[in-house]
């Protein structure tokens, strides 16, 4: 799970406003989209 | 006869032989777009007096028998992403609504320069980023099939808008399917040509080694038309020709991994329907398999953001102090490629998801040694009800048949094979790069035997 800090501390790095609300909501899409690309990061570490 | 739904080829042939001219086919694209326009809100931007003054220019190069351009004559519209003259280049983003270039997008120059008819500039996904045009900052789209549901997206304007027959054809662009599956929601043909087949100059990118332009029409050989047009590197026999020719006794491969459990039971026996059609018209159908196929979604979810963060930059110049804001997309896309590129992402997952598109690519390359060609459904299901729009991953999974033809760079067409609960069910076909010209004479050949009938004037 990404942490809102991350969230803003990126937000900020990119010069995007944010509002609490977005932050919250890209957090969750940021985590849900890590999660479903868990799959491909195990298959691609497992030796071949 | 209604001029609307005539093919582009009968419509040239009406107007040589002065039955039709050009400023009646363009007049009868503007009454459409008045009586059905508010409904589907197909457009962001109209410049219709303009097409009429072009349109003009086509019956007198009629009348005094000048040379005419491969479209002469035809409307047609295309994506608020690509550069025009005349009409702002928003991508349907409140940031860019005032944003206007000097040139027209190279493809857009070619077609104009063919004589074709710009009518206006279609809604869209704001910046390319969606399944629905539901980003876009001006509205969304309705499917002419059902206005309670989305055309899809991010090309959804332009889908909407030939099914409404609105326009004759749309340029749309396609980095993840956002050409495939509007097409398979609207009842559609949608090309994604071999990356790099038309050039993406003039188009606001999202991610530069997927995107791909192509065009949305009624028929294949509507398609082939617009292709022999809008491709750069022509091939030795044009398209609108080649897919007449007789088809050699090609092989079809129908992946097993694209008919999982998510997949709508009814849109897979649709699709499977399509393998006696092929078998009747001499092709070999076998089941193949591609295991990495569970991959290519996510892996195109990893390396699009990434791809899109010094485009982003751009962007910010370009809008200056413009009032308005990026949408929430484009936020969570552009925070998320900040972190995929960050040093905690980069390790675990940007580079596993560089290496593995490197695999797709390995393993679709090999599948061309046993088939011709590819046979999958377009999307999951039919097109969905905005009051039931899925959202987060579940909506990116509308996209999740199409994500491999742009991770690999492979041609790849969606096109209508039934239907269900009242809407079109798409299916796709795929050939290895540069196999374009085989990919339009397979898809026509199919349709023709297939014999689908549509009537897109009684959708609305």
């Amino acid at each position: 799970m990404i942490s809102m800090d991350t969230v803003k501390e990126l937000a900020q790095a990119m010069q995007i406003m944010i509002t609490e609300q977005e932050a919250q909501k890209v957090q969750q899409s940021l985590s849900d989209i890590l999660e479903y690309a868990s799959g491909l990061q195990n298959a691609m570490e497992e030796p071949s | 006869m209604n001029i609307l739904t005539l093919p582009i080829a009968v419509l040239q042939e009406k107007m040589l032989r002065r039955e039709l001219s050009a400023t009646e086919i363009c007049q009868a694209f503007i009454a459409r777009i008045e009586e059905v326009e508010n409904r589907v809100q197909a457009y962001v931007y109209l410049d219709l007096e303009h097409a009429l003054a072009q349109a003009k220019q086509v019956d007198k190069k009629i009348a005094k028998k000048m040379p005419l351009g491969a479209l002469f004559g035809i409307p047609m519209a295309v994506k608020a992403a690509m550069n025009t003259q005349r009409m702002p280049t928003s991508a349907c983003c409140s940031r860019l609504i005032h944003h206007h270039v000097t040139d027209n997008a190279p493809v857009i120059q070619r077609l104009l320069a063919a004589d074709a008819i710009l009518l206006g500039k279609n809604n869209m996904d704001q910046l390319s980023m969606g399944s629905s045009t539901i980003t876009s900052c001006f509205y969304p789209s309705k499917n002419p099939w059902d206005l309670s549901k989305t055309p899809g997206g991010s090309s959804g304007g332009g889908a909407a808008g030939v099914a409404a027959l609105e326009s004759c054809f749309a340029l749309g662009s396609d980095t993840g399917g956002s050409i495939r599956q509007p097409a398979s929601y609207c009842g559609l043909v949608g090309c994604k040509p071999s990356f790099g087949n038309i050039a993406a100059e003039g188009l606001l990118a999202l991610a530069p080694t997927f995107d791909q332009i192509g065009p949305l029409t009624k028929t294949v050989a509507d398609m082939a038309c617009v292709l022999d047009v809008a491709v750069e590197q022509k091939p030795n026999i044009a398209y609108s020709k080649k897919i007449t020719e007789a088809l050699p006794h090609f092989t079809v491969g129908v992946p097993k991994e694209y008919f999982h459990a998510g997949l709508r039971a009814e849109v897979k026996s649709c699709v499977l329907q399509a393998v006696a059609v092929l078998e009747k018209i001499g092709l070999r159908v076998q089941e193949v398999s591609l295991p990495l196929t569970q991959y290519c979604l996510p892996d195109y979810c990893l390396l699009t953001p990434v791809e899109f963060l010094p485009i982003f930059d751009q962007l910010q110049e370009m809008a200056g102090d413009e009032n308005g804001d990026w949408g929430l997309e484009v936020k969570t896309r552009v925070l998320t490629g900040a972190f995929l590129a960050s040093e905690k992402g980069r390790e675990k997952y940007y580079l596993p998801a560089v290496k593995m598109r490197e695999a797709i690519k390995k393993e679709v390359a090999l599948m061309w040694q046993k088939v011709d060609f590819l046979l999958t459904p377009s999307t999951l299901d039919v097109a969905f009800s905005y009051e039931q729009m899925p959202s987060g991953v579940q909506m990116r999974k509308s996209d999740e048949l199409l994500a491999m033809a742009n991770l690999t760079g492979i041609p790849a067409i969606s096109l209508p094979c039934a239907f269900l609960d009242n809407m079109p069910v798409g299916m796709q076909f795929m050939a290895a790069y540069g196999k374009d010209d085989c990919l339009l004479q397979l898809a026509y050949a199919f349709e023709q035997e297939s014999a689908l009938k549509i009537d897109y004037l009684d959708l609305l």
